[in-house]
């Protein structure tokens, strides 16, 4: 039970990281950002082009690459789109993630390739009587940083400040003096930074890279901030956290023979939940604007 | 709006011109080699699950990623009705006894699909309805997820991810053309039902629908169950386009692909559909054979793979930027300027935060 509930909060964690990011583009701009699966896999396979540096500076450059990644996109695709309805910043998204891949399909080529990241995190330790993984602690460690550094950047620095005012109403922020442009790169780049250190783990995790893998990521994000409500970013690591833990309990406890179907449940169980609570666990109902 | 006081005649001009298209595409592609022949039996597929989509998509606005679990249940639905019953039994030996007997002509398995979806399709739109906008598409995706999990592991009616094969793969441009046209026409119909016209009155503007008394979710609820039905029997075709059927091939490259023709030719009309399913798929064949190398022309290419998705992607980018309505712009075809005038920037969108 105990040993479950370790791989539940690791899992989440990296859910976590990658909920974030998206939900953080989602409450300031209203966008779904499918191209965050892209950027996910940029900063896999920068790992792979930097992987012959010490751990330290490679890491560094992934994510800065990521984050150079994440701001052009902002500038080349969607500034021209800001403001248009939610469809089409997500279609738009949606192209960018096709047009990503393709770029990298052609340099890359479709086979998978593998990279053996933080091998040295591969052995367990015992704490409390239990053998956790030294990479699980990492992460679960990491991601617990990087949410209460995010924390501390809304509430105490002017730009966070500002980003949450435009998050609350971006209009409104406009009129006030908040600088748009800013503000937004400025969520980029956090999201691109939560996507580049989801690349890292995600990779030390599975070891393979392919074009395509920032999908299976980013569909998991999605529906984390679906699950925990849309619009808070505390609730959408909340939503991150449930996914893991319903997934790893059934996991565990489903009889042998249902086990393959594991996520088949999870995802009618979230659909299920969103019937009950359409808002999301923690969201609140918004009220219509006509 | 299409007025209501204009004639039977120009009322359908939409179905009419998208099916002369279609026959017009169809006849050319009939001139051509076999390989030809056969991107214009996918076409005409592609355009069924096209037109299907279209069906919900296009008149309630509510953008779904689920559609393909229909096509999904549709496909092995027909290729378990019309694999040959001796090969069935060798390639399915676990399967139930009645299932093992079924073994239909092609016409009536695509029918026997289409309601076999529908029926999901009631299931799942009282699970999903419930929902606006955003999280209607992302449940629709985790429904898609589920029906994708369930198909890759129901071992003894699907063989898993190993596949279904032995499906006859006789689907000729002839054989296709009627249940595009069909297609066409039962989304004409459901368009200009008084359903339709109230669906499409909820999509401009949800506040002023529900104040003049449209119960937004149950006509949404009809028109997800008209598109699950179409989608069912165009997921029956496109088994018998295949031949062999996995579960990757029904899942979500298919879902974007999809997506990339409604909303390259016009999301909001149904001449969209058509002509964004036309559009792309000349396209995409285009690029395939560049992707593949060899000459062209004369041009010696080394094959590119990435190229077409590439391009693609970048077609859509620049659809969205230059002309987010689509070729189309929520126009319809017509023999005079008929078209619904407004643009999809026009309508008050819900605020996604909620806030207000």
């Amino acid at each position: 039970m105990a040993q479950n509930l370790v791989n539940a909060l690791s899992i989440g964690s990296l859910n976590a990281l990658i909920a974030i990011g998206i939900a953080l583009l989602f409450s300031i701009m209203g966008l779904i950002n499918f191209a965050h699966g892209e950027l996910i896999m940029i900063g896999g396979y920068a790992l792979l082009w930097f992987a012959a540096l010490p751990f330290a500076v490679t890491a560094v450059l992934v994510v800065a690459v990521v984050i150079g990644c994440a701001l052009a996109m902002e500038r080349v695709a969607f500034r021209s789109v800001r403001g248009a309805s939610g469809e089409t910043l997500l279609m738009t998204s949606f192209a960018l993630s096709l047009f990503v891949q393709g770029g990298v399909l052609l340099f890359e080529g479709p086979n998978p390739q593998s990279a053996d990241v933080l091998g040295s995190l591969g052995a367990s330790v015992e704490v409390a009587g239990l053998s956790v993984g030294k990479l699980d602690l990492a992460i679960v460690g990491v991601t617990a940083v990087l949410l209460l550094g995010l924390a501390w950047f809304l509430r105490a620095t002017p730009l966070g400040v500002q980003m949450r005012a435009a998050a609350e109403d971006f209009r409104m922020a406009r009129a006030l003096g908040v600088r748009a442009n800013l503000v937004v790169a400025g969520a980029f780049g956090v999201s691109g930074a939560f996507a580049a250190i989801a690349a890292i783990f995600l990779i030390a995790r599975t070891g393979t890279l392919t074009p395509a893998m920032g999908l299976g990521p980013v569909l998991t994000g999605f529906v984390a901030i679906v699950l925990g409500g849309l619009g808070r970013l505390w609730a959408a690591a909340l939503g991150a956290f449930v996914l893991a833990l319903l997934s790893v309990m059934l996991q565990a406890y489903l009889p042998s023979g249902m086990a393959a179907y594991r996520d088949a449940l999870v995802y009618l169980g979230i659909a299920v939940i969103l019937m009950f609570r359409p808002h999301g666990i923690a969201g609140r109902p918004g009220a219509v604007r006509v | 709006m299409t007025n209501q006081r204009t004639s039977v005649f120009a009322r359908c001009a939409p179905g009419v011109i998208c099916t002369l298209l279609v026959l017009a595409v169809s006849g050319l592609a009939l001139t051509g080699s076999e390989t030809t022949q056969r991107t214009a039996t996918q076409m005409l597929v592609m355009g069924v699950i096209a037109v299907g989509t279209y069906i919900f998509v296009g008149n309630s606005g509510v953008l779904s990623f689920g559609h393909v679990m229909f096509v999904a249940v549709g496909a092995y639905a027909t290729a378990l009705m019309t694999i040959p019953h001796n090969l069935k039994q060798a390639l399915l030996p676990a399967l139930p006894g009645w299932l093992a007997e079924l073994e239909f002509g092609l016409p009536e398995a695509l029918l026997i699909s289409g309601l076999l979806s529908l029926l999901v399709g009631v299931v799942f739109s009282l699970l999903i309805l419930r929902l606006d906008g955003m999280a209607a598409g992302i449940a629709s995706l985790a429904l898609l997820i589920s029906v994708n999990v369930v198909i890759s592991n129901w071992d003894a009616v699907t063989r898993g991810a190993q596949g279904i094969v032995g499906i006859p793969a006789d689907l000729t441009v002839g054989a296709t053309v009627p249940w595009l046209i069909g297609a066409i026409a039962v989304a004409l119909a459901y368009q200009l039902s008084r359903s339709g016209f109230r669906l499409r009155a909820s999509r401009e503007d949800p506040v002023a629908a529900a104040a003049l008394g449209v119960r937004i979710r149950r006509d949404r609820s009809i028109a997800f169950v008209i598109s699950a039905f179409v989608c069912g029997v165009g997921g029956g075709l496109y088994a018998h386009f295949l031949g062999a059927l996995t579960p990757g091939d029904v899942y979500l490259q298919l879902t974007l692909l999809t997506l990339l023709m409604l909303i390259v030719g016009g999301i909001r009309s149904l001449s969209g559909a058509v002509i964004g399913t036309v559009f792309i798929s000349v396209l995409a064949e285009l690029l395939r054979r560049i992707e593949a190398g060899g000459e062209l022309g004369p041009l010696e290419l080394p094959p590119h793979p990435g190229v077409q998705q590439l391009i693609l992607a970048l077609t859509l980018m620049l659809t969205l930027l230059l002309r987010p309505g689509g070729i189309t712009a929520g126009r319809e075809l017509g023999f005079s300027l008929l078209g619904r005038r407004r643009g999809p920037h026009t309508r008050p969108t819900a605020d996604p935060a909620g806030s207000g």
